[in-house]
């Protein structure tokens, strides 16, 4: 009776979580077609753009709402067009990238705000140091590549300060505000 | 990119704390006739609370346990003070030798623990570790014979030197932080051959040694894996200190004591200009701030 029991329970763990897969679609994020850039003032002056080359993760979909967010990127992709300041921002100063060699958002609740935008919360973990961050994110399109796959885009832009996450070199040149400015293109069935 | 905080907590402060340390230890004031042996726990005392003040003014003090492992500098100054203590109440070299190993596995093993996490193989590892030991116990005895032997300023002016110059290559090989770091040890270390030679004992105490090797290796270390200090430039910086030791040679002992320190205060400083020549043409070749 008890053998019984425990594969009637087993089938229907299955089953809901057949039920599960179908009813909640994830996409991968597409590294050549997405991009992060980052904003940051320099000596008060001007702002310095850079961007990281490396990401990865996942979006989870059921119907047409976003229902969850994971991103990791490699710290040491970070790309401001110059060799030698890359070499300095990966380095014990900043992102420290032998020690924290990836940066990760995952979701913990994502909201719908209307047919297209979404507010995202969830941890981002920078610099071994992990803070909930909300992010509003906006579906800017969707479309089929040539395998057939469906794609959608989405953007989100947001701030945070580098010191909050013990990245607190060098603030008197380079500034503590930095603009996270995320592009992602997600393939289903991947 | 320097504030006037940085200068005034990287090099003034750490000077002026280890002063104090020094002046306490000594008590010149007192009587003729009291000796300044209290520099010799002074010193290693002087040195390691001038880093520590150094290091908290400019970047304040680092979360326990630290986030970033360099920052585990900050927090091993203390156990170090304790050891360099303790290591001055034996005079002999195997206690020196034995301590220093103790506190450089200790140092080396707090400073690369994400390297073991993420990056090395336990034989990488074990490679590093174990062969910074064994420098760190050679520096040591080096640096505490060579200032037993030395009466003449030339030697710890070397000294001194050395530590800008080596905080100058730290700074040129990608992080203003350890270069800062540098030049808060050197400050410190400043008051501490100073003063032991103006009054005549050696300049560094065995203490005195242990502290300034394990920090200066530390420092180094920390320069190759969490920035860009070359391994040439690395192991000409880890080579100056002990190139003081060719005046222990018996030919040159032989030699008048000024044109022998003459020569040992060279063989600390060449090989610290090659590496400061070498980083900055490297640094000169991009310049990006």
């Amino acid at each position: 009776m008890k053998r019984i029991g425990s594969c009637v329970a087993t089938w229907i763990s299955l089953a809901a979580l057949s039920v599960g897969t179908i009813s909640a679609d994830t996409q991968s994020v597409d590294k050549v077609h997405s991009t992060i850039l980052f904003r940051v003032k320099h000596l008060g002056a001007s702002n310095a753009w850079g961007r990281f080359n490396d990401l990865s993760g996942k979006l989870t979909t059921d119907g047409d709402a976003v229902t969850g967010v994971d991103i990791v990127v490699k710290a040491d992709s970070v790309d401001t067009g110059n060799a030698k300041r890359d070499e300095h921002l990966k380095n014990a100063d900043f992102f420290n990238t032998k020690q924290f060699p990836e940066i990760t958002f995952k979701s913990t609740k994502v909201k719908k705000l209307g047919d297209d935008s979404f507010e995202a919360t969830g941890d981002l973990t920078l610099h071994g140091v992990t803070k909930p961050v909300t992010v509003k994110l906006t579906r800017t399109g969707t479309g089929t590549n040539p395998k057939g796959a469906k794609l959608s885009g989405y953007d989100s832009s947001f701030s945070l300060k580098r010191s909050d996450f013990g990245m607190s070199n060098m603030l008197g040149g380079i500034g503590d505000d930095v603009l996270l400015t995320v592009s992602l293109e997600c393939a289903a069935g991947k | 990119m320097f504030t006037p905080r940085d200068v005034i907590f990287g090099a003034a402060v750490p000077a002026l704390v280890g002063l104090v340390i020094l002046l306490a230890a000594w008590r010149p004031w007192r009587a003729a006739g009291s000796a300044p042996r209290g520099l010799d726990w002074g010193g290693p005392l002087a040195l390691c609370a001038g880093f520590l003040a150094g290091y908290a003014g400019i970047f304040s003090r680092p979360p326990f346990p630290p986030l970033d492992s360099v920052d585990w500098l900050f927090y091993l100054t203390i156990p170090l003070a304790v050891a360099a203590l303790a290591v001055n109440t034996k005079d002999r070299a195997l206690w020196l030798v034995g301590i220093a190993v103790i506190m450089e596995g200790l140092s080396s093993g707090l400073l690369t623990l994400p390297l073991w996490q993420h990056t090395w193989s336990p034989v990488q590892g074990a490679a590093w570790v174990g062969g910074l030991e064994p420098l760190a116990a050679v520096t040591v005895l080096v640096l505490s014979a060579v200032a037993r032997q030395s009466k003449g300023l030339p030697l710890p002016v070397a000294y001194l030197v050395l530590g800008g110059l080596a905080a100058l290559t730290l700074l040129l090989s990608g992080s203003q932080k350890l270069g800062q770091l540098g030049g808060a040890l050197a400050a410190a270390l400043g008051p501490v051959l100073l003063l032991a030679w103006w009054s005549g004992r050696p300049f560094l105490s065995r203490g005195a040694s242990l502290t300034l090797a394990i920090l200066y290796l530390g420092l180094l270390a920390a320069g190759h894996f969490y920035a860009s200090l070359t391994p040439l430039n690395g192991a000409l910086l880890a080579a100056a200190p002990l190139a003081a030791g060719v005046g222990l040679l018996p030919p040159l002992r032989r030699l008048r004591p000024l044109f022998t320190e003459a020569l040992q205060a060279l063989s600390v400083l060449a090989p610290a200009i090659v590496a400061v020549a070498l980083a900055a043409i490297e640094f000169r070749k991009n310049t990006w701030e």
